[in-house]
Order: C-alpha cells, then structure tokens, then sequence
C-alpha cells in the first residue's frame, strides 16, 4: 500500500533502505510466521504456545480477509521461497508475497489494502467451501488488528501508527473509508498549504462507513454513497496505492494501474442467493417493487413527499430490474437502463444517518463553490460529483443498485441495519447496540482466539430476515464492549451520552475522529479488545440507524414478498 | 465543421479503433455466482406467452464485459444506435443532471 512499487521495500532495521521508493508497509516471512506470538488471548493459555497447526486458518478469521481457492503463498519457518514456488503457506486475499521483476519470490509480504473492505466471503461449512467474494459481500475485515499485529511482530511503526493510535476504522467491518480530509492533505499536490486550509481542518469528520459492492458499478454513474465523484474517475481506486515515497510521476503510474482495474471491478458479478426462492411470493414481491406508491393517499405516508416522485415505488429510487418494466416505456425509455440506478436523493427524503452527507456538504463553501483543494488533488481530475452542485449545499445521498442485495448485509451506508426487514420495518429489526455472529473457534481453542463475523450461510444467515444473525446488547449488561455513559445511556437509552458532546465536536473539527476519544474498549490492545470491535452501537457518531422510514407504510406481508423479490437480483 | 459532425466523427473514430481488448475483456464472476443469463438485451426474457417476465436478474457487472465476454480482443463494437439519452450539452449542469426524489 501507498507505493507503487511491488518489487521494492523499507526496511526498518536498515535506515537506508526507508529513503526508497519501496513500500513502508510490508513485513518479512520471518515477523509474518510469528504474528501468532502478539495474540494474548492464545499465549496467555496454560498450554505451551507454539505455532498454530491452522495458522492460516485462524489469521484469516482475526483479521476477516478469506483465504483464497487459488495459491497465495509465503514461506513458512525454513522455507526458501525460491526453492519452494513462493512457500506452502496460505495467504489470506488481503496479503501478498512480493516479488522481483525476474520472478524471484522476496519472502516480504505486502498488503493490499482495499480488500479488507471490499472483499468478503460467502461460504458453507458443512459442504467445506470457504469462497471469497471479490468487491463485495464484505464488512467484514479489520486491518486495524491486522496492523496491531504487524507493528508487534513485525518492528513496523508505519503499521503501529495505523494499529490503534491513530483511528481509520474504529469496527471490524467498517471505518472512515473515504475520508475526505486526509484525502485532501495526503494527495495534495506537493501543495503544503492544503495544511492550513480551513474548510479542511474545520469541517465533518464522515465518521464510520462500509463499502459499496463493485459488483454495481457499472449500473451507477457515480461513486460512493454520496455521489461524490463522477463513476469513470477510474484514479480514486488507487488511492492506497499512490506512490507516497517517489520522485517519479507518481500520477502517470495511477493512470497506469487504475484504468485495468476499473475495467475488472466493473466486470465483477453478484453471487446468486443459493437457497431456494418461492417464485410465486418473489412475482407478488417484483410488482410492489415496481408499482406500489409508497405516498399514495390512502397510506398517511408521516415522510413528507418527495419533490419528485416518479411513481412513488422502490423502482423510482433502486432502478428497474424486472423485464416486464424494463421493457414498459411508462418505466423506462430504454430497456438498456435495465438496473440503471442514479437517483440522487434529498436527507430530507432519506433521513438516514446524515453525518456522511453533511460532511461533503461541509467542504464547500458558503456560496456552493468547491474547496479550493480539488485543484491540487490529482485524483480529482474529472471532476467532483452531483454531491457539489446542490442547491443551498443541500446534503443528499446517491440510492444503490439493489443487485446481489441479499449479499451486501448490514444495511445502510453506515452497515447501521443487520437485516433487510429492519430496513423495511423502522420500528422492528432497529437494534440499538448489537453484536453479529462469529464463526466457531476451533475444538480446543475456544476462548483462545479471535474468530471472525462468521460467514456460514447456512449457520449465521437469516434467510427470513435477509441478513446476518445478530444478539442485541444492552448499554449496562454489555459492559465494557458497551462503554455505558462514554457511547450509550444507561439509564435510558434515547437519553445523552457523552458521546453526544464527542460527536459535536467531530462535527467541527473532522481530524480529532481519528484520535481513539471514545474507543477504549477497542483499541486491539488485548483480545478483549478485539473482540470488542465486533459491537455496532448505533449510539457512536455517525453510526446511526434511522431513517429509510417511508416504509413504515408497508405490510408483512408486502415486506415478506419484497424481500423473496430482492433475493433474485 | 458543425458540431453535430463533430460528434459523428469522433463517434466514428471510436468505433473504428475500439475493441474487446481494450483494457481487459473477460467478465468476472464470484465463486459463488451463478449467473442464469448474460446481458439483458441478449437474453430472451419472455414467457411462453411472449409476455415479459418479472423474475430475471443480470446480477450487475458491466454491459460492455458481457458483451466482450469470449470473444477475440480485435472485435468490432457495437454501433451506437441511438442518441436517446444523451445529455444536451448545452444545458446547464444543474439542470440535466438533477433527479431528486
């Protein structure tokens, strides 16, 4: 990451190599065999600690990165890499063996960042196959834990600033991913005075999101939640890879890479539910999701009508999938826009968390025009999205495709939702602090180590409810994972928290988010740490489940068929 | 030359040099997918009453790496058929990108 090198490498303990061009984050073999030696809760046992036989096993689910069908391989202790094609070990997709331009493996191992959040894993236990899914299905990942250990292990402190002290992702699954502000002063040009730009140091931290999946890429034509760059700004997709450390042109190397890699991220496909559908109830589903006006008089509707309606359906919104509609010129005038999704709708409308969008908002000026930053950031190159034309600064959020729904639990952009019914109930499935399923440590490990949000289909989804198994906490009885007063009430939960004057203040000063304020319980110190970050608490900024509420109006049993509709998608 | 020529000809000169290979051709599906169909302009959508159906998916991806999909790098793109849809440049932003709800 940050280096578009992949052959080269600083290391720490030889301080010529640090002014390179290689990459600061990489770890050797060596520190990488012995990550298991920084994990407390597996060398505190009464056993003698050695090496797990499941090593790769058990670091794929620490840090929620899959192991791959294909080889990843490092060498394990006493291995030579060259003599052993790469290593019999197993990487996890997140991780990679680097090597040199004439093939020759180099025993370090790099990360490549964006998949721990935009890769996941669907898998089925029971008939042994453990796939990863290429950009999406995730939120599950914690490269912060990954990092922690890294740092430990690995003598890193490029890692260990990224491990805990300074915070990008606060929980497994989700963090601060397009952090506007770093973004400005990070790639900004070789222009310093991006640093003492006020509308970057005192605007909104946009707080704690999850990824979109890839796989709709090509059905929207913006990016990100908040329609925040234009979907051919193919540059943004490398920005963990900007070669921080070069003399060259590190641009010219961006647009090298990042074209090819759109072109793929754009190719991928959502994976298909794989348990049975009920086509009957799925048809009934499809026709509401075309045709039922959500503010048709007879509903009360208590959301304040949109603007601008179309026929008041999810399809006005999400896009048009059924080939019935599709091909109706009253839905759409091409049946190419089949799936087509790019309503930019009003919080006003949405009324979900709005710290996201209210954070973009906070990086324009008073009269509508842009931060002056976007003329230094090269990643801006096509320009800002729809986000940065909106009357009066007005906040707003891009509606999603829906395909491969079923595989994108939690919902919301914040992962606030675990399962599709609370999006479509607000007054059920809205848990207030809740913890999702792990997967089951192996036999004689139970307790020893950190297992990741279990991916089992079959054992942690709820194919009802169209999401993953949770257990909802409660502020006092969750303690510490809770952190009753500091991030819930104890008393009552809708009363204030301390974490209500925090979240003022990362609302006018968005750096002070990534200082780990409000994170004690989950700083991955020790394992209960770790597991820890497993805990959603809607109480946290930005971490709201609001909202999405127009669809209170709708029944269970509308709901139950809506649900069976998405699952074909 | 009017602008309307203008468009043709650059229209023209990227069908003439565009092709499957590109920039990577191959569509990618995860494991777990099973796509029932490519594209939904390539596949038959009707029942057997010639009705459109309600239940079909092309579960995302990209038009132009279905299209692509198995076919050689060096062939042709589809002609562009028709202009419905294309923004009016002339309009303010504002005004042709806008669709709130």
């Amino acid at each position: 990451m940050f280096s578009g090198q992949t052959t080269e490498y600083a290391n720490f303990t030889d301080p010529t190599s640090i002014s390179g061009s290689g990459s600061l984050f990489t770890i050797t073999a060596d520190a990488y065999n012995n990550l298991w030696q920084t994990w407390t809760g597996y060398i505190a046992a009464p056993q003698l600690p050695a090496r797990p036989a499941n090593y790769d096993y058990l670091i794929s689910q620490r840090y929620g990165s899959a192991l791959p069908l294909e080889r990843n391989p490092y060498p394990l202790p006493g291995e030579d890499p060259n003599q052993t094609n790469g290593g019999s070990g197993q990487l996890p997709v997140a991780f990679t063996q680097l090597r040199e331009a004439d093939g020759n493996w180099t025993g370090q191992i790099g990360v490549k960042l964006c998949s721990f959040c935009h890769d996941g894993q669907l898998s089925t236990a029971s008939a042994g196959q453990q796939a990863p899914v290429f950009g999406g299905a995730g939120t599950i990942g914690d490269f912060t834990v990954a990092f922690r250990d890294f740092a430990a292990a690995g003598l890193s402190p490029t890692f260990g600033i990224l491990g805990g002290p300074l915070t990008i992702a606060p929980n497994r699954g989700t963090g601060a991913i397009d952090q506007f502000q770093i973004g400005f002063l990070v790639f900004n040009g070789g222009n310093p005075e991006e640093f003492t730009n006020d509308k970057i140091l005192f605007s909104q931290a946009i707080g704690n999101i999850k990824s979109p999946p890839w796989w709709n890429m090509g059905h929207r034509v913006q990016k990100f939640h908040g329609a925040v760059l234009p979907m051919d700004s193919s540059r943004i997709d490398m920005a963990a890879y900007y070669p921080l450390a070069i003399n060259d042109d590190p641009v010219a190397w961006v647009d090298e890479a990042s074209y090819p890699f759109q072109i793929w991220a754009e190719s991928l496909k959502a994976p298909a539910y794989p348990g049975p559908v009920n086509q009957s109830l799925a048809e009934q589903g499809a026709i509401l999701f075309h045709n039922k006006n959500l503010w048709a008089a007879s509903l009360n509707n208590p959301v304040p009508q949109p603007d601008e309606l179309g026929n008041g359906s999810c399809a006005s919104c999400h896009g048009v999938y059924s080939p019935r509609y599709a091909n109706d010129p009253s839905f759409l005038a091409d049946p190419r826009m089949a799936g087509i999704a790019a309503n930019l709708v009003s919080m006003d409308v949405i009324r979900t968390d709005s710290v996201y969008a209210d954070a973009q908002q906070s990086l324009r000026n008073a009269d509508g025009s842009p931060n002056v930053g976007i003329e230094y950031n090269p990643f801006l190159e096509c320009g800002i999205g729809d986000f940065g034309d909106t009357p009066n600064n007005e906040s707003v959020m891009l509606a999603p495709p829906l395909f491969g729904t079923w595989a994108s639990a939690p919902y919301f952009h914040n992962a606030s939702v675990p399962n599709l019914w609370g999006v479509l109930d607000p007054n059920n499935e809205r848990p207030n602090i809740w913890l999702r399923q792990s997967t089951p440590a192996p036999e004689g490990m139970e307790g020893r180590v950190v297992m990741g949000f279990d991916t089992d289909i079959n054992r942690a989804y709820d194919h009802e409810k169209m999401g993953w198994k949770y257990t909802e906490l409660d502020c006092v009885s969750g303690f510490p994972a809770t952190q009753p007063l500091l991030n819930c009430n104890p008393i009552d939960p809708s009363l204030p928290s301390l974490q209500d004057v925090l979240g003022a203040i990362y609302t006018e000063v968005a750096l002070l988010w990534n200082l780990p304020i409000d994170e004690l319980a989950s700083i991955p110190l020790v394992d209960q740490q770790i597991e820890a970050r497993k805990v959603y608490n809607t109480n946290i900024y930005s971490q709201g489940n609001q909202g999405h509420d127009f669809t209170v109006v709708l029944t269970d049993a509308e709901r139950r068929a809506i649900i069976e509709y998405l699952k074909t998608l | 030359m009017g602008r309307e020529y203008q468009w043709l000809l650059s229209v023209s000169l990227v069908l003439s040099l565009a092709a499957c290979g590109g920039g990577g051709s191959s569509s990618a599906a995860n494991p777990a997918s099973a796509p029932e169909s490519g594209s939904n302009t390539e596949t038959d959508t009707s029942n057997n009453s010639g009705e459109q159906v309600l239940l079909h998916s092309s579960r995302g991806g990209h038009a132009w790496a279905e299209f692509c999909d198995g076919k050689p790098d060096n062939s042709p793109l589809l002609p562009h058929t028709s202009r419905q849809g294309r923004a009016d440049r002339s309009r303010p932003r504002s005004a042709r990108d806008r669709a709130y709800v």
